[in-house]
């Protein structure tokens, strides 16, 4: 059997697109050396990007866990590449959708962490979801929403620690439609028993939460 | 208050909930997931100055090749429950799995971190 991937080496893939690399990744089944050879050149394009961003997550993970969390995004990836939908160009635009794949797939497994689930495989489970579409929602908000960005952004630095993760936990379910009311109960059981606290008390650090950030927009929305 | 004013309300907050989402992305609490925020975090990194070494990929392509078995990723903070290296490897050792030499690499940081801590106190 041949395919066109079976007779590309790296230096050959550093000209093909994000996308075409993650469509060689796809056919790992069928030519597994060639779909590692375009995931090598997938991981050196985009580390330092990644590295960059999961550096967001230092003060929860530290330096090696900041790097772990690199390495397993780069390896879900591979794991998930038949998942990614391409556009089918390589404009920067093409670029930035794939990286924000990556985003995606990093929040999955640093939220699977902060969830009291520091132990990760690499095989799919039922809530499972890092489909390549983005939410709309965040797409295109409207010019209210950009406007009260900033204020927002003040308020959200005014969380207590405690209040900031279980924010960050329970906005990992979010859906578009229905909020953030969807987090599975064994989820919750899990941050119950991080925090040592009731699910009820959750309830409240995330209301309480929420309330403090819709009264600073409210107080400080009209600047 | 009623089930009509808590009906009424809701588009204001799932509003609410859409920016509050936003804002997290964008102060950095999770990573960028939409291409305008991607971006815009393009900009602020300076991602010629961050060092790729051979190593590191090394490592990540053992972990690759590895993969079936199970990942550890400890967390640093105080408040984090942390699973001793004995129950690491005894889980892994009840699933049946093969403890690779990355998976063994990181239990090994799981316990010098639980030392220096506990060496700390």
């Amino acid at each position: 059997m041949s395919s066109v991937a079976k007779q590309k080496s790296r230096t050959a893939f550093s000209s093909d697109s994000d996308e075409d690399l993650i469509f060689y990744m796809s056919l790992q089944g069928e030519d597994r050396a060639s779909a590692e050879e375009a995931w090598k050149e997938f991981y050196f394009r985009h580390r330092s990007y990644l590295v960059g961003v999961c550096k967001r997550f230092q003060s929860a993970l530290g330096d090696l866990g900041v790097e772990d969390l690199v390495q397993d995004t780069f390896v879900r990836v591979f794991k998930k590449a038949h998942t990614f939908k391409p556009l089918g160009d390589g404009s920067d635009h093409a670029r930035a959708r794939v990286r924000a794949w990556l985003g995606r797939i990093a929040n999955r497994l640093f939220l699977s962490s902060l969830r009291g689930q520091p132990r990760i495989e690499f095989v799919d489970d039922p809530y499972e979801s890092i489909g390549n579409e983005p939410a709309a929602v965040a797409n295109e908000p409207d010019s209210d929403e950009s406007e009260h960005l900033p204020v927002l952004r003040e308020a959200l630095r005014t969380l207590t620690e405690r209040e900031r993760e279980v924010l960050v936990a329970s906005y990992s379910w979010y859906e578009p439609g229905d909020g953030c009311n969807r987090m599975p109960s064994d989820e919750l059981a899990a941050l119950c028993s991080r925090f040592q606290t009731t699910a009820a008390n959750i309830r409240q650090i995330r209301s309480r939460a929420v309330g403090k950030l819709e009264k600073y927009l409210e107080d400080h929305g009209n600047k | 208050m009623s089930s009509k004013e808590n009906k009424d309300r809701k588009p204001d907050v799932r509003k609410l909930e859409r920016q509050i989402l936003r804002a997290m992305r964008a102060e950095g609490w999770l990573a960028p997931e939409t291409v305008p925020e991607v971006l815009e975090a393009e900009k602020a990194l300076a991602e010629d100055q961050m060092d790729v070494s051979d190593a590191s990929f090394e490592r990540a392509q053992a972990l690759l090749r590895s993969a079936a078995t199970a990942r550890v990723i400890p967390l640093s903070k105080p408040k984090a429950e942390r699973m001793d290296l004995s129950e690491n490897l005894a889980r892994a050792a009840r699933e049946g799995g093969t403890v690779s030499p990355e998976i063994e690499e990181r239990m090994r940081r799981d316990r010098d971190a639980a030392e220096a801590k506990n060496g700390d106190k």
